[in-house]
């Protein structure tokens, strides 16, 4: 394998797929840097599907290079899916078969010990210790989500692979499976994750990759992805509604940008780093503030500004 | 090749096939007690060759068409994206189990045919028996390569066993009668070849459908050749397509 760490554990560079006249990706590049969780965003049909079963070897690109740790995908050692563990789409099992039972065909398939103490401590890690030795044609589409996420971590990956892993889970399993992922790079496992669910993205992922209609339009860390929306340096200020302008007024005086202001809250954006320098600004024009709440950028926010009509890109 | 032998344990079929072909065999017995063998041992055929042969491209197609049926066909190939391994791997599994359920089932209906059929004063050719376990043999490998080829090629269990039987039983039967071509058929080449396994026409009264005039190595090579016509087509399918 050569160099995965440089070029990231997964990768594509300039792939482009196209499904008739329908252009699936076009000349995607980015990659997932090892010790990462990754998460992959994008509307539907935006090509997150085809990226990942590019990466994956289920689907074949017209043109760009797809690398799994290193190997381009399909044509180097098998190494590079032994030490790959994939949730793609939805959970397929061998329904007769119990949950040990899929483990145990899945370590055969990727050329894996599958111990049976590791398999007993990745279907307890999941929620499924007590169900190990049923048959998985009684599982609900959360139990099969999370033995699918138990196969995909077999053998300790390097990395994992899982489209939409939270899918069918109940709100206190989503939570419990977001914060396994979060701990997989302290485990060795790097991550790539798909999900529509924005805020589980932005809560467990350090970096994120947007794809809208088959085009990269954002790809770097969380935090810059997030400050690129505008909303990092936003405040939230409540005053009198009688006092709004005057406060408008102060705040636009030290270059602020204010809008709002009709019931007395204003949306205050500029290079203000702490609530206090607000504060100072306006108790010195003679106004008392009720309220004053930091904006917290959101990825919901980014998502939709990046993907929405007219949406630009960010790419870095 | 040890994923594939653990999913056999949980395949969903196994039991009815079993049922089936005991059944089958029981019937034969029964018939071959009440009326004896007669008919160059027709019941052996039709009990034993005949749901064999049948079973035989069921699982074919079944032991392809079911990760397909299953929507499991995505796990197996990320798992080990070496297609073409994966295609040998399938398809040398179906020939084994068809194999060995083939000689099985010869072998568990040896004694009661042995017998019955002498107790009831027929007679029993236990060359004959053995020739046709050996036809069976060949007919079931065939027929489970082409039911392989077809799941691959139609990328579904209940097209491959559509698609086998229609090929087998129809499109080989219609090819033979045609003038001129219908000696290279599917149908003609194989019943040559286990004419010469039988030192006889396969079914007498069809006797007419087989020539048996060519040399062995002929028959053999047209058979060869149908079947690596489907199973290469389903070949190149499994290897270049999408897989869904």
């Amino acid at each position: 394998m050569s160099g995965p760490t440089a070029i990231g554990l997964a990768s594509l560079e300039g792939v482009s797929k196209q499904y008739g006249s329908t252009t699936a990706l076009d000349r995607i590049s980015f990659s997932v840097p090892e010790g990462s969780v990754c998460g992959l965003l994008g509307p539907n049909g935006s090509g997150k599907t085809t990226a990942l079963r590019i990466l994956t070897g289920l689907s074949r690109q017209d043109a760009g290079t797809a690398r799994l740790l290193g190997d381009g995908v399909g044509s180097g050692p098998r190494d590079a899916a032994r030490l790959t563990g994939t949730l793609i789409e939805a959970p397929a099992l061998y329904e007769r078969a119990s949950a040990r039972g899929n483990m145990a065909i899945e370590a055969a398939a990727r050329g894996l010990g599958g111990s049976a103490e590791e398999v007993q401590v990745l279907l307890g890690l999941v929620g499924l210790g007590e169900r190990a030795d049923d048959r998985v044609r009684g599982f609900s589409l959360g139990m099969r989500q999370r033995l699918g996420l138990a196969m995909a971590l077999l053998g300790k990956p390097r990395l994992a692979i899982l489209d939409e892993p939270t899918n069918g889970l109940d709100p206190a399993g989503i939570v419990e499976i977001r914060e396994l992922i979060r701990t997989l790079p302290r485990l060795g496992t790097t991550v790539l994750v798909s999900s529509h669910l924005l805020q589980e993205v932005q809560a467990m992922c350090d970096r994120v990759v947007i794809l809208d209609r088959g085009r990269l339009v954002a790809d770097g860390p969380m935090n810059e992805i997030l400050g690129s929306s505008g909303s990092a340096n936003r405040w939230k200020v409540r005053v009198d509604p009688s006092e709004a302008d005057r406060a408008s007024a102060a705040l636009a005086e030290v270059g602020l940008e204010v809008s709002g202001g009709g019931d007395g809250i204003l949306l205050v954006t500029g290079p203000v780093t702490d609530g206090y320098q607000l504060n100072v600004v306006l108790t010195g024009a003679g106004i008392y503030l009720s309220e004053l709440v930091p904006e917290h950028p959101d990825l919901e926010s980014v998502f939709l500004s990046l993907t929405g009509p007219g949406g630009g890109s960010h790419a870095g | 090749m040890r994923a594939e032998l653990l999913k056999l344990r949980f395949l969903p079929t196994p039991r009815w096939s079993a049922a089936f072909l005991a059944l089958t065999l029981a019937l034969g017995l029964v018939a071959t007690w009440e009326w004896g063998v007669g008919l160059e041992q027709l019941a052996v055929d039709l009990s034993l060759g005949l749901p064999t042969a049948i079973v035989a491209i069921v699982i074919g197609a079944w032991f392809v068409g079911l990760e397909y049926g299953q929507k499991t066909m995505p796990r197996v190939l990320a798992a080990d994206p070496r297609r073409s391994l994966t295609f040998i791997r399938k398809v040398t599994m179906a020939v084994l189990v068809t194999g060995a359920l083939t000689v099985l089932v010869f072998a568990l209906g040896y004694p009661g045919f042995l017998l019955l059929a002498e107790g009831h004063g027929t007679g029993f050719d236990r060359s004959l028996y053995l020739d046709q376990a050996l036809v069976a043999l060949v007919t079931n490998l065939s027929y489970t390569l082409i039911g392989a080829g077809f799941a691959l090629l139609t990328a579904s269990m209940a097209g491959g066993l559509t698609a086998a039987f229609v090929f087998i039983f129809v499109f080989s039967t219609v090819f033979t009668i045609l003038p001129e071509v219908g000696t290279w058929s599917f149908a003609e080449a194989l019943a040559e070849v286990n004419d010469r396994i039988l030192d006889r026409p396969t079914v007498p009264e069809l006797e007419s459908l087989s020539s048996a005039t060519r040399p062995l190595g002929t028959s053999l090579g047209i058979l060869i050749g149908w079947i690596a016509l489907v199973v290469g087509a389903g070949w190149v399918r499994f290897v270049r397509g999408e897989i869904r």
